[in-house]
C-alpha cells in the first residue's frame, strides 16, 4: 500500500514537471506558428524607392537648406516614419549620383 | 437591351441605347451593328455567329494558385496540417523564404535542416517549390554603416561576394529540388534599405551565381510593390533584363479592379518592354492586407491576363473558392455596364461567366439584360463559389436579378460565344468601363476651386489630402478660392508639416507617358508676402527614372496672382504610389495659396525641364 502511494506520488511529480518543461516548448510553437504562418519573413509593405535627391544643390532652399543625406533622412521619416542612419544616408546619395 | 461595340464609345450619347433598367451590354471586340441586328433577326444567324465566335475563342490555362509561408519556420505537425490544407484547397506551389539568418547564422557556417525539411516535405506534396533569397544576414551589414540592430535584415552586404557565396551555395545545395528563385522580397525603401542601384547589383550577382550552378534556374526579379510597371518597364529595357526571367508583382491593396486591370492591360501590350521582352509576370502577393473578395477578383484578372502564376498568403488560401476558380481558363470579357467586370471561363462545365460590381452598394442587373446570352433558368442558378446556386440571384418586382458585388458571381450555362471577345481589356477598354465622364484628350486638364462646377477637371487633389504630409485646406483667400499648404519647421512638429500638395491626372488623360508626351504645369499662386527668395517650390513627379524634382522656382514678393509654367519632358504618369505629382514647398519661410493648377500636353519636340514665370 505505501508503496503505491509513493509510485502515485512519483508519478504526479513526473507528470508535473513534464508538465512544466512542456509549457514552455509548446508556448514556443505556438509563438513560431503565429510568427511564420502566412506571414513572410520580410513583410510586404508598400513603398517605393527611396527620394532621389541627386539633382538638388545642397544648403538651398530646395534641399530645405539641409545637406543631401540631411534632405533625404528628412524625406524618408516623413513619408516613411524611419530614420536613415547618417552613413546609410550617405551612401545611398552617393549612389544616386552615380558616383 | 443593347450590346454595343467598344469602338462606338465615342457615339454616346446620341446614339446609344440602354436596358430599361439602365444597364448596358457592351462587348470589347467593335462588335458591327449589322451583326447586333442579326442577333435579333433568326435563331439561325445567333448559332452561326456564335460557332464563329467560338473558333477565334481559346481558353487559356488558369494560373496555378500559390501559397506564400515560411513553411521552414514552423513547427512539424503544423507544417504537415498546413499542407495538407493548402494541397485540398489547390494549391499547387509554394513559395518560401531561404533565410540567409538562417542558413548561414555565422560567416561559412551553412545549416540547412529547416529549410530541407520543409523542401522535402512540400516536394512530398507534388508542390513546386519558389525559394527567395533573403533577407539579409544581420553580420554581413557594414557596421559602420549604423543600421538600427532590427532592421539590418533589411540592408545589404558590404561585401557582395559574401551575398553570392550563400546564393551559390542555395543553389548547389537545392538543385534538382528548386528551380525557381527570388531575389529579395518587395525590395522597396522599407524591405531593403539602398539605393535602386544597390538593388540591381544583388539581382545581378544573384543570377550570375544561380546560372553558374543551375543555367535552367527560373530568377524571379520582383517589383517594389503596388504593381509598379514603370519599374518593370524600367528593368525590362535595361541591361538587368538579362538577369531577370520572370517579373514578380505584388498588386495594390488600396487600388481597384480597374486600375489593377489598366496596369495589366498594359503591362501585356506591345507598348509595355515587359510585354516584347517576352517578361512572364507572376503575382507574389499584394503590397499589404486585402479581402478575400479582392484576392478573387485579383485572381480572375490576373488569368485573364494570362499570369502563369498567382501567390498569396497561406492563411488567404480559401478552399471554398480557391479550388473552384483555379479550373476556369479565361476565353474572353463581356460588359454588363459602368463598375461590373464580367470575364468568360470555361471549365469542364461549359462557358462560365465571373461576374463582379466595384461600385459602392453592388449593382442589380436584370436578367432580362442577358437575354442574347442565357435564359432565365441560367440566371435563376448564379452563385457565388462555393455558395448555394441562385444565391447572388434576387427577386425584385417579379424581375429576376442578379446581385453583384464585391464577391464575384458565377454564372453557367451562358452562350458567351456570341459575344465575349477572346483576349484580355485592353487599356482602352478598362479605361471605356470608368464611369465618370472622360476629359477631352487635347484639352489641358485643371483644378480650380473657384469653379462652383466641377472644380477638378480631369486632375485631382481632394482625393488624395490624406496622403502624408498633404493635408491642404481649400480657404478662400484675396478673393479666391485656393489651396493653402501647412508648413511646420519646429522640433517634433513633423506630424502637422503638410508642405505637400499631391496631384493625379485622369488616366483617360495621360497613362504611363514613358517619355513620348511632354506635358506643362502651369500653377497659378499669389506673390509672397514675406519678400524675395521667401517662397518657392519645385515638383516631384513620377518620370521614366523614377520619382524626381523639377528646377526650384522662386515666387515673386507681391500680393497679385503669378503664373508660373513648368515643362516636364519625361513624364511616366503611372500612378506609381497612387499619384503623379506633387508640389513641394519644402525651403519656403511661408505656405503658399494656389488658386488654379493646369496640365497640358505638349508637342514632342520642345520640350525640356524647366521652370519660368509666365508672366
Amino acid at each position: 500500500m505505501v508503496k503505491l502511494a509513493w509510485c502515485l506520488v512519483v508519478v504526479a511529480v513526473v507528470g508535473m514537471a513534464i508538465a512544466l518543461v512542456a509549457q514552455p516548448a509548446a508556448a514556443q510553437g505556438q509563438m513560431q506558428m503565429n510568427q511564420t504562418q502566412g506571414q513572410p519573413a520580410e513583410q510586404p509593405r508598400a513603398a517605393g524607392e527611396y527620394p532621389n535627391v541627386g539633382g538638388l544643390r545642397q544648403f538651398a532652399a530646395e534641399s530645405n537648406y539641409m545637406s543631401l543625406p540631411g534632405y533625404l533622412r528628412w524625406q524618408v521619416f516623413m513619408e516613411q516614419k524611419v530614420w536613415l542612419s547618417v552613413p546609410e544616408a550617405k551612401r545611398i546619395v552617393t549612389e544616386q549620383a552615380g558616383k | 437591351m443593347v450590346i454595343r461595340a467598344r469602338g462606338e464609345a465615342d457615339r454616346d450619347g446620341a446614339g446609344r441605347q440602354v436596358t430599361p433598367s439602365g444597364n448596358r451590354m457592351t462587348c470589347a471586340k467593335p462588335c458591327p451593328t449589322a451583326r447586333l441586328r442579326l442577333l435579333r433577326r433568326g435563331r439561325s444567324l445567333v448559332w452561326m455567329l456564335a460557332a464563329l465566335a467560338a473558333a477565334s475563342i481559346r481558353a487559356s490555362a488558369a494560373p496555378a494558385i500559390g501559397a506564400y509561408l515560411d513553411l521552414a519556420g514552423m513547427p512539424a505537425r503544423a507544417q504537415a496540417d498546413e499542407l495538407a490544407r493548402l494541397v485540398d484547397s489547390g494549391v499547387t506551389t509554394l513559395r518560401m523564404p531561404l533565410d540567409w539568418n538562417r542558413v548561414e547564422p555565422k560567416p561559412t557556417r551553412f545549416t540547412w535542416k529547416a529549410d530541407d525539411t520543409a523542401v522535402n516535405a512540400a516536394r512530398a506534396r507534388k508542390l513546386d517549390i519558389v525559394l527567395v533569397l533573403g533577407p539579409n544576414a544581420v553580420w554581413a551589414v557594414d557596421p559602420a554603416w549604423q543600421v538600427p540592430a532590427k532592421e539590418r535584415r533589411y540592408s545589404l552586404p558590404k561585401n557582395i561576394k559574401v551575398w553570392e557565396r550563400y546564393v551559390r551555395q542555395a543553389a548547389m545545395h537545392f538543385k534538382g529540388r528548386v528551380r525557381s528563385w527570388q531575389v529579395r522580397e518587395q525590395p522597396n525603401a522599407r524591405n531593403f534599405r539602398g539605393a535602386r542601384s544597390e538593388y540591381l547589383r544583388v539581382v545581378a550577382s544573384a543570377a550570375r551565381a544561380l546560372r553558374a550552378v543551375d543555367p535552367s534556374a527560373n530568377i524571379i526579379v520582383p517589383e517594389a510593390g503596388a504593381l509598379d510597371i514603370a519599374e518593370m518597364d524600367r528593368i525590362c529595357s535595361s541591361d538587368y533584363k538579362a538577369s531577370c526571367y520572370i517579373l514578380g508583382a505584388y498588386l495594390p491593396s488600396a487600388n481597384g479592379p480597374s486600375e489593377t486591370a489598366l496596369a495589366w492591360a498594359v503591362v501585356s501590350s506591345k507598348t509595355c518592354s515587359v510585354a516584347t521582352a517576352h517578361k512572364p509576370v507572376w503575382v507574389l502577393g499584394a503590397d499589404s492586407a486585402i479581402s478575400a473578395d479582392s484576392w478573387m477578383e485579383q485572381y480572375l484578372l490576373a488569368s485573364a491576363y494570362g499570369s502563369p502564376r498567382f501567390y498569396m498568403p497561406a492563411a488567404a488560401v480559401d478552399k471554398s473558392w480557391a479550388s473552384v476558380l483555379s479550373q476556369l481558363r479565361y476565353s474572353g470579357h463581356l460588359r454588363l455596364g459602368p463598375d461590373v467586370w464580367a470575364l468568360v471561363y470555361e471549365d469542364a462545365s461549359g462557358p462560365v461567366v465571373a461576374a463582379w460590381s466595384d461600385g459602392d452598394g453592388g449593382t442589380m442587373v436584370p436578367a432580362g439584360d442577358l437575354a442574347p446570352i442565357a435564359d432565365a433558368d441560367a440566371v435563376r442558378q448564379a452563385a457565388t463559389p462555393g455558395g448555394e446556386p441562385g444565391s447572388a440571384v434576387a427577386m425584385d418586382g417579379g424581375t429576376t436579378k442578379l446581385r453583384l458585388n464585391h464577391r464575384p458571381t458565377l454564372i453557367r450555362g451562358l452562350n458567351t460565344a456570341a459575344v465575349a471577345h477572346s483576349g484580355a481589356p485592353r487599356p482602352e477598354d478598362v479605361l471605356a468601363g470608368r464611369p465618370a465622364m472622360a476629359p477631352d484628350p487635347a484639352a489641358p486638364v485643371s483644378v480650380d476651386y473657384g469653379r462652383s462646377d466641377s472644380p477638378e477637371r480631369g486632375l485631382y487633389n481632394r482625393s488624395l489630402r490624406n496622403r502624408v504630409g498633404g493635408h491642404v485646406a481649400e480657404e478662400m483667400h484675396n478673393g479666391r478660392m485656393c489651396l493653402r499648404t501647412k508648413i511646420y519647421s519646429g522640433p517634433g512638429e513633423a506630424e502637422l508639416d503638410n508642405p505637400w500638395i499631391y496631384f493625379d491626372v485622369d488616366d483617360r488623360w495621360l497613362y504611363f507617358a514613358q517619355g513620348k508626351t511632354p506635358v506643362a504645369i502651369t500653377i497659378e499662386c499669389e506673390g509672397s508676402s514675406a519678400g524675395e527668395e521667401k517662397l518657392g517650390f519645385n515638383i516631384w513627379y513620377d518620370s521614366t527614372t523614377g520619382y524626381r524634382f523639377s528646377p526650384w522656382q522662386w515666387v515673386a514678393a507681391g500680393s497679385d496672382w503669378k503664373r508660373y509654367r513648368v515643362e516636364l519632358p519625361d513624364i511616366s504618369f503611372a500612378d506609381r504610389y497612387g499619384y503623379d505629382f506633387r508640389i513641394n514647398i519644402k525651403g519656403s519661410t511661408q505656405d503658399v495659396w494656389i488658386s488654379s493648377v493646369t496640365v497640358e500636353k505638349l508637342p514632342a519636340q520642345t520640350s525640356r525641364v524647366a521652370a519660368r514665370s509666365a508672366r
